[in-house]
């Protein structure tokens, strides 16, 4: 199996929602402490910067730093912002996979997946809808000939 | 085999269950009280009272009643449930360990405490816990022994000496637990003695400490000594608990037995081990001694389980008995370590306190002048685990590693005050995490972190080891995906440090430097 990247799509959603959720914090902040000037600023000025450093920074390196596939009966994935990681799942381990997807995921069509092994789980973030299917099958074919 | 009823002295546990149902009585004679009501008018009511105790008892009995159980070849079957009846099933192959515990207790009844596990359940808690007469139980562990025994195998004993036993007791022995016991004893017994017993009490232990302080502030002194009487309690609780250890080895079975005051014997299926731990401590590490732990689902699960094989033995002796009793199990010597460079890695953990509650003491005695003599005295005992932890990670920096024999690998590292060296097959792997920070991308270094099969997450953490030895060692290292590097280049590219898995191909054979030097290579 080559290795899978993230789509584009991933990181503009991942960005809509830096995006809502920022709007959100401004809309509590102007409502909570429009009578305090400072804290109003500084707040807002947090939240700005919290947003760019998302916006910008962190999930742009989340996506590119993120790529699965599978590699003598082992599921690797590697990932991570600042710390690096590679995560490698023996097959013959996994119990089942769960395909999530929010409603905010629906137009991109994108779907997350969990990996339930003994022990331990795998969470992939935001993956096209086909190639989480994808992988949910080949776990399934694994499994089947084990 | 026709279904039969649990130890009647489950009644009294199922009796327990229903015991909330007394608030009611409870709460009448306190509104009586409230109201100003006088002790006939109490006993006007007294029915009520007499009908919710009778009710308790029969819902007991009910639930008794119909608590049934059948043990077969095939497996347990259970039954249980008054108006909502339920019924399970557990095959006998799925079932990993089989346990009998008999409580002093119980003894004088004749009861014993079957508890069944599989890998189904939650993680904490045993999955079946019956209370049994004690032949039916005995002959529920045969009747699973003789499936998994077999004539052609045959079978291992082995009995430790006392001297071990007494080793292993005092590893296992932790201050805290002895003296959260003796913390509730003393506040315990005034409410129960009366507070002149109590007083009485601390007042004894303030002369005894007052008298042996030796001119050290008697504070100190007293916990000193709340220290090591806490550690002298659970010594003594742990020899008790392994007294009597025995452990046996059939062609698919461990049998391990032991205990003086509660007797506790284990059915472990030997093809659901998931590990070994060989743990060693400080003092056992200088001492040139090693203990065996067994990890298997159902086994060391309860608080006071038995959870080790064999107690502390030298290393050549050990690996006689290991062989003896587990040849499956092979340790390997390293083939991947820590550089000397990384030596840091492993002591900042214990640096930081050991340097910061000097200065932390100094200052508090420079602004409290008439508290400096308690503050140093205290600073010197809170330097003594500190110190301790900073002996173990260096120790740990010259002994960690990972070494791989076929499909069993060897993990060592240090996980608290212990040193671990775990055996592992590679099919009980459940995840392998490589984990390289910022900094140790500077020098291709990773922590790895694995997950073994277990109920509860269970992760053995292995610091600083080389890449590109981490990923062939563990068969993630894709050469078939992306073609092999040369050598590693001087800086890490930023190229590097977004992909820095694939950056670390490069062909790498245990030992391949000495082999090298041989053949003139």
């Amino acid at each position: 199996m080559e290795k899978k990247l993230l789509p584009r799509r991933a990181l503009r959603l991942w960005q809509l929602r830096a995006a809502a959720a920022t709007f959100l914090t401004g809309i509590l902040i102007a409502v909570l402490l429009s009578d305090c000037v400072f804290w109003y600023w500084l707040a807002m000025g947090l939240a700005g910067a919290g947003f760019l450093f998302f916006f910008c920074v962190y999930y742009p390196l989340k996506r590119i730093k993120f790529s699965y596939f599978l590699y003598c009966e082992q599921l690797v994935v590697d990932c991570g912002v600042f710390y690096s990681r590679r995560r490698v799942i023996p097959l013959g381990n996994v119990q089942y996979l769960t395909i999530l997807r929010t409603p905010d995921m629906l137009p991109f069509g994108l779907a997350s997946v969990i990996v339930h092994s003994v022990g331990s789980s795998l969470y992939l973030p935001c993956l096209l809808k086909e190639e989480a299917e994808q992988l949910q099958q080949l776990c399934a074919r694994q499994q089947n000939c084990d | 085999m026709p279904q039969q009823r649990t130890h009647f002295i489950s009644l009294f546990q199922m009796i327990w269950r229903f015991l909330f149902l007394l608030i009611f009585p409870a709460a009448r004679g306190f509104l009586t009280a409230l109201t100003g009501g006088n002790v006939s008018e109490w006993l006007d009511g007294a029915w009520k009272d007499i009908l919710i105790i009778a009710a308790i008892l029969i819902l007991a009995f009910a639930q008794w009643w119909n608590l049934r159980y059948r043990w077969d070849s095939s497996g347990l079957s259970l039954r249980r449930g008054v108006l909502f009846q339920r019924r399970l099933f557990i095959p006998a192959q799925q079932i990993i360990t089989m346990s009998l515990t008999r409580p002093f207790y119980l003894k004088p009844v004749g009861g014993v405490v079957l508890r069944v596990d599989t890998w189904a359940g939650a993680g904490s808690t045993t999955d079946i816990a019956l209370t049994l007469p004690r032949r039916a139980a005995l002959a529920i562990l045969a009747n699973r022994q003789r499936h998994l025994q077999q004539a052609d195998f045959s079978p291992r004993e082995y009995h430790p000496k006392g001297l071990y036993i007494a080793c292993l007791a005092a590893i296992l022995s932790s201050s805290f637990a002895g003296v959260i016991f003796f913390a509730t004893f003393i506040s315990q017994t005034g409410s129960l003695l009366g507070q002149e017993f109590a007083d009485r009490i601390t007042g004894t232990f303030e002369q005894i400490t007052r008298a042996i302080a030796w001119g050290i502030p008697p504070a100190t002194v007293a916990v000193a000594y709340l220290i090591v009487f806490g550690w002298l309690y659970s010594f003594a609780r742990n020899l008790i608990r392994h007294k009597n250890f025995v452990v046996r080895r059939w062609k698919h079975e461990l049998l391990i037995e032991s205990g003086v005051i509660t007797n506790r014997s284990y059915s472990i299926r030997l093809d659901q081990i998931n590990y070994i731990d060989i743990r060693q401590s400080l003092v056992t590490k200088l001492l040139g001694l090693y203990s065996v732990f067994v990890n298997a689902v159902g086994y060391g699960k309860e608080k006071n389980d038995i959870s080790a094989m064999i107690p502390a033995n030298p290393w050549p002796r050990l690996q006689r008995h290991l062989h003896f009793l587990l040849p499956e199990f092979v340790s390997s010597p390293r083939q991947v370590k820590p550089n000397p460079g990384s030596i840091f890695r492993f002591l900042l953990d214990p640096l930081i306190p050991t340097v910061s509650i000097p200065v932390v003491g100094w200052v508090m005695a420079m602004l409290f002048p008439s508290w400096a003599d308690f503050t140093y005295s205290i600073v010197w005992m809170a330097m003594v685990p500190c110190l301790w932890f900073l002996s173990v990670r260096l120790l740990d920096y010259l002994s960690s590693g990972i070494g791989r024999q076929g499909d069993i690998f060897t993990l060592r590292y240090s996980r608290g005050n212990q040193l671990h060296t775990v055996i592992l097959p590679k099919s009980r792997i459940s995840q392998v995490i490589l984990r390289q920070s910022p900094i140790q991308a500077f020098d291709r270094r990773c922590d790895v972190l694995i997950d073994s099969l277990s109920e509860q997450k269970t992760r053995h953490h292995l610091r600083n080891l080389d890449i590109a030895q981490v990923m062939e060692l563990f068969d993630c290292n894709e050469t078939a995906v992306v073609p092999q590097l040369g050598r590693h280049k001087p800086l890490i590219s930023p190229t590097e440090f977004l992909h820095p898995f694939p950056h670390y191909l490069r062909r790498w054979g245990p030992f391949g430097k000495k082999q090298n030097k041989k053949t003139g290579g």
